[in-house]
């Protein structure tokens, strides 16, 4: 499957059930493994005023069981049967997943079809009560208790339009969590969880016809809801520089330079991915190399180009080193990017970063977990289920004159969003 | 698309779950040892996977063997590996490896130091011949020291940031104390990294680096074979080495670490004004992972907290809804690492959260229910048939036998344990092993939202200490 030198393609068939189940078959006999990703096209981008973090909370509550699974039968019997499973939620889409043993692929189909189809018959107070104090608890380690996680969302919020999808992230606000209602879990269900919302993917050791006909059993009496359609792209651009201070308890400051960039499948997705790359995939990559080789400005920094559904963010992070002011460091990172776009990118770099993402792809795709999951996601959110080999191949294919002309368009000839996490005791902006 | 579903003809059962088809084919990892000429060792497994060469070259060079003054010894020193070589600077070699699009790393534990390469097979002779260099020829230059150092000050400074960070400093302080560098952060503190001189480095790296005490890990297509042909190269510079320089054999003065005894439970708090969460580290010294007990205790571990299924979590997570997670283990390691709770509870429910935890512990001590040891049993079976799909998974196998003292087929002696093992000897080995009345408790939490709830569990008032672990005066 995989060529050292060329983009790893994956082999698979499409189909779609009479409900509308988008249903992917990567079968493979390299080890005695299956793999079930279901993606439901709904995310936090979704959700209402007032209701923040309830896509989220809501893939909590699918683990909670359905009609003929007890509440922790999700977990227990993947578990017991050598499984491993998780969940997670997005702006865009929420995943749920479950890798086996090779002849436990009924098990994974007779778990993932009850919620689908039988979930809200087993739903109760007491459940809803118990994830919103567990997700608060996960909102809290990871957004609180972190140091300078709190600016997360002060740059969602300063990055985009209060009106925009993006303008909150994933995990919500305590308040729309302490809201949510048993009714606002029934609506969600009922408004997005539908097999016409789906893609599932089976990746592994299996008879593709037999297979095809399992998920047929399970999910082909799940009713469509149908009314679903593709979201429309919501780019945006800024016209003004934002700023925004956090005070936290830290002892080094940390300044984040964010720009809103386009959505997947954009003619611009490579070259940011590239540009990216050239800023800071290696100590030696521009930023890395001027804030913490040549001079030690900073204690580390990263960058990266992240495209979403409906737009994207460029985003670059770096933690002051001892004694350097964040002005000084914005500075510089200024002075760098100036410097890319009117200078070029260094001889063999593209060349070295491109090699690189090579690697690193063929790496990810090593085992049929993380090859189904990538066709589930790019199935649902690129409308195309080797979209993401595409975008990869669009990598390889991206030349200097392409980078340099997307970093003046998005990074340059747009005003950035700048937020400073500072220590508590010095405020100044 | 609103097409009416086809009516089902047969609907299916779903009372329960489908029986699962035959259980499916799979074998564990082979391991291939040979010791070279130069007196490497060298262990091997094949793995078809993908056509790359994942390779793990260990010698001890860990943290256990800085001397004390100069904790933080072992993790500069590797960082310092990452500086270049005597042709090639630091961004230099960055740029060589990433041309080879290899992954390289070096890191350090409480043994060993650590190299990691991941590279296609196209480009393996060149990828070693870097790792050669970076090994027998580092740069170790002045102002990459320098430089090395000024991150390291700013690493230090941030260290208490992150209240995790605080809890493993805190616990490892409290647990080691101060007689053994493990009692230390890995990066050392302040005193230590200003006494650290570039020699120290040198010669920390140089007296660990004997082609006896290098150790070779690694996953491929054509296991031992391959990668002694690939290695043969660096072999000789190995065999060179030996011949030229005469290295010199180990100190024979080093002394194993002992964690510290507690024979009652001890309950530590350091402040963080303000913080919604504690973080909280719960245990007792327990067995190296070369003692028998340790595979057994890894197995009966599961029930009580290595699964999302386990006591603790189902507890505290999904009954009490105090945390995100919690997580129980038998560290094992080389010296007798710990038996420990980790988790992260709400602030208000601090103090309930341990209670919890000690109660969980104690009911523990009568051993999993035959339905619990079941079900552990039927997981950790069952999984081995999913555990070796990847290159990476074939590697960490050959490097846990290697490294941790373990069989070759240690997992399946674990279940052999399980399966023969008498409910009055599951018992009795907790009894021995899990001891709930001579916990270390780290709290790193709001003193003042906590204190008084905390002192109500009986173990008296919170013991104050500072980010490091050292007790405050009261």
């Amino acid at each position: 499957m995989t060529t050292p030198t060329s983009t790893p393609t994956i082999p698979h068939q499409t189909h779609v059930l009479a409900n509308g189940l988008r249903v992917l078959l990567h079968p493979t006999n390299a080890a005695p493994v299956v793999s079930l990703q279901l993606c439901y096209h709904v995310g936090s981008a979704q959700e209402l005023p007032g209701k923040t973090g309830f896509a989220h909370l809501f893939e909590h509550l699918l683990f909670q069981g359905s009609a003929h699974v007890a509440s922790d039968g999700h977990f227990r019997h993947i578990t017991q049967a050598g499984g491993t499973l998780n969940g997670n939620t997005s702006f865009d889409r929420t995943l749920y997943y479950e890798t086996l043993p090779a002849n436990q692929l009924e098990l994974a189909l007779w778990l993932e079809s009850d919620r689908m189809g039988f979930f809200l018959e087993a739903f109760d107070q007491r459940k809803l009560d118990n994830q919103r104090d567990v997700v608060r608890n996960e909102k809290r380690q990871n957004y609180e208790l972190r140091p300078y996680a709190k600016a997360h969302e002060v740059l969602a919020a300063a990055l985009f339009p209060p009106e925009h999808p993006y303008a909150h992230l994933p995990i919500g606000s305590h308040e729309d969590l302490e809201s949510a209602s048993l009714a606002d879990v029934s609506q969600f269900f009922e408004r997005w969880y539908r097999p016409d919302n789906a893609t599932l993917v089976l990746g592994g050791d299996f008879e593709p016809r037999a297979a095809l006909a399992a998920i047929e059993r399970w999910f082909g009496e799940i009713p469509a809801r149908g009314g679903f359609a593709r979201p429309v792209p919501v780019p945006h651009r800024s016209s003004t520089e934002v700023r925004r201070v956090v005070p936290d308890d830290v002892n080094l400051p940390q300044v984040t330079l964010a720009w809103p960039t386009p959505e997947y499948n954009h003619a611009d997705e490579a070259a940011l991915q590239l540009a990216a790359m050239v800023l800071s995939a290696s100590r030696s990559s521009v930023l890395d190399r001027a804030l913490t080789l040549d001079e030690v400005l900073a204690k580390s920094v990263t960058c990266g180009a992240m495209a979403n559904e409906l737009a994207g963010r460029f985003q670059i992070t770096a933690t002051a080193a001892n004694g350097v002011a964040p002005e000084r460091l914005e500075q510089r990172i200024r002075e760098l990017l100036g410097s890319v776009v009117r200078g070029g990118v260094a001889p063999g770099v593209l060349e070295r970063m491109k090699a690189r993402a090579r690697a690193d792809f063929v790496r990810y795709l090593d085992n049929v977990s993380n090859r189904s999951g990538a066709l589930a996601l790019s199935d649902v959110l690129r409308g195309r289920s080797l979209g993401f080999v595409e975008a990869a191949q669009a990598v390889q294919a991206c030349d200097e004159a392409r980078v340099v002309d997307a970093l003046r368009r998005h990074l340059i000839e747009q005003p950035p969003t700048v937020v400073w996490v500072v220590p508590k005791s010095s405020k100044s902006a | 698309m609103s097409e009416p579903a086809k009516p089902a003809a047969a609907r299916v059962d779903r009372s329960g779950p489908p029986p699962a088809g035959p259980a499916p084919r799979w074998r564990l990892p082979r391991i291939e040892r040979e010791r070279a000429a130069s007196g490497m060792r060298i262990a091997a497994t094949s793995c078809d996977a993908t056509p790359e060469l994942l390779l793990e070259l260990a010698w001890p060079a860990g943290r256990s063997r800085e001397p004390l003054g100069r904790e933080g010894l072992a993790s500069l020193s590797a960082a310092m590996l990452e500086e270049g070589t005597k042709q090639l600077s630091t961004a230099q070699l960055v740029d060589a490896f990433d041309a080879l699009g290899a992954n390289f790393s070096l890191q350090c534990d409480d043994d060993d130091t650590l190299l990691h390469l991941r590279v296609l097979e196209e480009h393996v002779e060149a990828a070693l011949e870097l790792v050669a260099d970076v090994l027998l020829e580092p740069r170790l230059g002045e102002r990459e020291f320098e430089r090395v150092r000024e991150q390291r000050r700013a690493a230090l400074r941030s260290r208490a940031d992150d209240p995790k960070r605080v809890a493993s400093d805190v616990w490892a302080r409290l647990y080691w104390g101060r007689s053994t560098p493990l009692g230390s952060p890995e990066i050392g503190d302040a005193a230590s990294l200003a006494a650290t001189r570039l020699s120290d480095v040198a010669e920390f790296h140089r007296s660990a680096l004997r082609p006896r005490a290098l150790r070779v890990h690694a996953a491929c297509r054509g296991g031992l074979e391959q990668v002694q042909r690939w290695l043969a190269p660096f072999e000789a510079r190995l065999r060179a080495l030996v011949d030229e320089s005469g290295i010199r054999p180990a100190s024979g003065e080093w002394v194993a670490p002992t964690p510290l005894a507690r024979t009652r439970t001890r309950l530590f708090l350091a402040d963080r004004r303000g913080a919604p969460q504690s973080e909280l580290r719960v245990g007792h010294p327990s067995v190296a992972s070369t003692h028998p007990a340790w595979l057994p205790l890894s197995a009966l571990n599961q029930a009580l907290g290595g699964l999302f299924t386990s006591r603790l979590n189902l507890n505290l997570r999904e009954t009490k809804g105090f945390t995100y997670g919690i997580r129980s283990s038998f560290e094992g390691g080389r010296h007798g690492g710990p038996f420990v709770v980790a988790t992260s509870v709400h602030t208000a429910n601090t103090a309930e959260a341990l209670r919890e935890i000690e109660r969980e512990l104690e009911g523990y001590l009568a051993g999993p229910s035959d339905d619990e040891l079941a079900f552990v049993r039927s997981a950790l079976e069952q999984s081995l048939a999913r555990q070796f799909e990847t290159p990476q998974a074939h590697l960490s196998f050959v490097s846990a036998v290697e490294r941790l003292g373990l069989s070759d087929d240690y997992p399946l002696a674990r279940l052999r344990w399980l399966a023969e093992s008498t409910a009055s000897q599951r018992r009795a080995l907790l009894e021995e092993h899990l001891r709930p009345r001579e916990l270390t408790i780290v709290v790193v939490g709001d003193h003042a939202a906590t204190a008084k709830a905390l002192a109500e569990l009986g173990h008296g008032s919170p013991a104050r200490v500072d980010s490091s672990g050292d007790e405050l005066p009261r």
